[in-house]
């Protein structure tokens, strides 16, 4: 592995060879930036592995049948285990998604599910991420990367190849593919920050990318505008577009990313959305909290991963316990996202604690409350220096007609050390992720 | 060995994609064929004409804003705020083969990425025209890449449609002999014989009638060029 840390200028070299980038934006203007990579990869036995595995095979088989059930039966609703206040409040449950089941049933076909590992070695999950998870393309090019700038470190180490993403995003495409139409990956454009990912999972997956503009839907069927007003019917959409701009005429209608009737073609099952609509009511950060009871709900099981502890202030003993404990506790907004909405107790003064608490009181559904994880710290390079610093793993889990995950996945670390937010939009860095066969 | 790049079973081609595809080889054409000429005009202004570059501006057609043979140097290459440079001319074409990773894959784009990277480097832009040799490689690479990576006719000749279409349009512009233009136009012949749909048909005719030896510096020549795009 010595080789391939020396290397690391010529990873990134490369990296800028090959364009790897995401976008941000800063004051209203759009910037492209290299994503810091880190040549140290975090790596994960085979033994460890074993158990986070089945841990989210698990976990995503049951928020794929909490799904399925919020937008019909209501079964876990109706046996007490989820308040109904937690799913019509939830900003991401959709009124227009009742009584849809999609192709094959499933709904969350791509699942990223963020996970840390404490200084006990347990792993725990802070997040699950079930509408269009991101960041897969990183680590699957930068292992291309180093492959070819220290083969050798290959050679003796035994680590699964990650290589093979895309080859599960397509087999998951062709699995609820509706009448064997055209897989495209729809996104919304060269200035969203992910675009370089779209573009590169399309070239790798032999998919078309499609602009909102290429798609069509006449007849309640969806279809991609070829020349000279030639129509071919398109079967799956991997869209890469937030629900609420999908469809214009459902959703919001100043949208110019989506596709107008599109959610009519949908809901009449005449194509398959990857990931479908409606799936943010089961990775609010609420229902985070429900999750490992789903799992004994649905599977009859116990969790095998479980989360941070958590405290809903929605119960009057948990509002208590965390008015009591803000100074130790990490509290978050339920309705942010990408590492923003978070508040350690511990850095807030006086006035920010007392604005908090009021806010908890008066709107507790929109919070959450967990213990702070001290979780591990990697070893990262800066210069010719080792350093260590905070970070995350988010693991991807692909459902088709099995469930599997994908033996990689994103770590991501903090660059301020002191700071636990790992998200690129906050300057964070990127590692690759090493799963040992043995 | 598992195969890591998936076959493509349908690469359907929208208007939009068409349009991409056709600017991305005119811009590209664009980059490569404003280098040679440059050089040209370079070589004329070190002892035979040293405000050559005023030529070069009328024939491209551009506004000659340039103060001295310097100023056109530091401008006309690296300025990205001059919308006719030629470090504008490869955003162009990055803006368009960004939206065609797919198409034309990773490793041909990066010819691109690796142009504007070196077109960005102060010891770079400190030697001139010199100094861009190797975007003129560069160019040649992504050539050569677009031939050898892109299986789809129709693709590739949509976008060769392009490069032939403003490789006419400025040899014409600057003076080339007929029996050079008549060579590009067989090549653009060919691609538009090849399954790319992109050109008029109509226009085409006329164009062909007007390409002689006698007519082919007409400007209607270079409007019927510049007209046979259709989407």
């Amino acid at each position: 592995m010595y080789s391939l840390v020396k290397q690391k200028d010529t990873v990134n070299k490369w990296m800028e060879r090959f364009g790897v980038r995401f976008g941000i934006y800063k004051s209203g203007n759009f910037h492209e930036q290299l994503f810091p990579f880190d040549p140290i990869p975090r790596v994960i036995s085979h033994k460890d592995w074993v158990e986070i595995e089945a841990g989210l095979i698990q976990r995503v088989n049951a928020l794929n049948m909490f799904l399925e059930d919020v937008y019909n039966d209501k079964s876990i609703v109706k046996a007490g285990i989820i308040p109904e206040e937690f799913i019509y409040s939830s900003s991401g449950y959709m009124a227009q998604c009742e009584g849809i089941t999609p192709s094959k049933k499933i709904f969350s076909h791509i699942s990223g599910i963020d996970l840390v590992q404490a200084k006990d070695g347990k792993w725990i999950v802070l997040e699950d991420n079930l509408r269009i998870p991101s960041g897969a393309s990183y680590p699957m090019i930068a292992r291309t990367i180093t492959r070819k700038v220290s083969p050798e470190t290959f050679k003796e180490n035994a680590v699964f190849d990650n290589r093979n993403y895309s080859t599960l995003i397509r087999k998951a495409m062709d699995h609820v593919n509706v009448d064997n139409g055209l897989q495209v990956i729809l996104t919304p454009g060269r200035y969203n920050s992910a675009y370089f990912e779209h573009s590169y999972l399309a070239e790798k997956a032999g998919v078309i990318l499609a602009f909102a503009d290429d798609l069509i839907v006449e007849n309640d069927t969806v279809y991609y505008k070829g020349l000279f007003d030639k129509r071919e019917r398109v079967g799956v959409i991997y869209r890469r577009i937030s629900d609420e701009y999908l469809d214009p005429l459902a959703f919001e209608s100043t949208s110019l990313l989506g596709v107008p009737n599109l959610m009519r073609a949908y809901a009449k099952g005449n194509v398959a959305i990857m990931n479908a609509l409606g799936n943010g009511v089961a990775d609010d950060k609420g229902i985070y909290y429900f999750v490992p009871k789903m799992v004994e709900y649905y599977l009859g099981e116990k969790a095998i991963l479980q989360n941070a502890p958590t405290y809903l202030p929605y119960f009057e003993e948990d509002k208590k316990y965390v008015l009591e404990n803000l100074k130790t506790l990490v509290i978050k907004d339920v309705a942010e996202a990408g590492g923003y909405g978070v508040m350690f107790g511990r850095e807030m003064n006086d006035e920010q604690l007392a604005n908090i608490k009021h806010l908890i009181e008066t709107e507790p559904r929109r919070w959450i409350a967990q213990e702070v994880i001290d979780f591990i710290d990697l070893e990262i390079m800066e210069g010719e220096e080792r350093i260590y610093r905070k970070a995350d793993l988010r693991a991807f889990v692909i459902s088709e007609a099995e469930t599997k995950v994908w033996h990689s996945g994103l770590t991501r670390y903090t660059r301020s050390p002191t700071s636990f937010i790992v998200n690129s939009s906050q300057g964070g860095g990127f590692k690759d992720t090493w799963i040992m066969k043995k | 060995m598992q195969t890591l790049t998936a076959t493509k079973i349908n690469s359907g081609i929208s208007s939009a994609k068409a349009n991409r595809l056709y600017w991305l080889g005119r811009y590209a054409e664009r980059v490569y064929l404003t280098l040679h000429m440059l050089r040209k005009h370079f070589d004329l202004m070190i002892d035979e004409d040293k405000d050559s570059y005023i030529s070069f501006c009328t024939k491209m057609g551009i506004e000659n804003k340039y103060t001295s043979a310097d100023d056109f140097t530091k401008r006309y290459l690296f300025d990205c705020s001059n919308p006719e440079s030629v470090i504008n001319m490869l955003e162009r074409v990055k803006d368009n083969a960004m939206m065609l990773r797919e198409e034309i894959m990773t490793e041909t784009l990066c010819y691109i990425e690796l142009s504007i990277a070196h077109m960005n480097k102060p010891e770079v832009q400190n030697k001139g025209i010199e100094g861009l040799q190797r975007i003129t490689d560069y160019m040649l690479a992504f050539w050569g890449s677009i031939d050898e990576r892109i299986v789809n006719n129709q693709i590739r000749h949509s976008i060769k449609f392009g490069k032939y279409l403003e490789s006419l349009d400025l040899h014409i512009r600057f003076d080339y002999q007929f029996n050079r233009v008549e060579e590009i136009f067989a090549r653009m012949l060919h691609s538009v014989e090849q399954e790319c749909y992109i050109c008029d048909e109509l226009t085409l005719l006329t164009l062909k009638q007007h390409m002689t030896f006698d007519d082919y510096k007409n400007i209607g020549v270079l409007q019927l060029i510049n007209s046979l795009f259709r989407s």
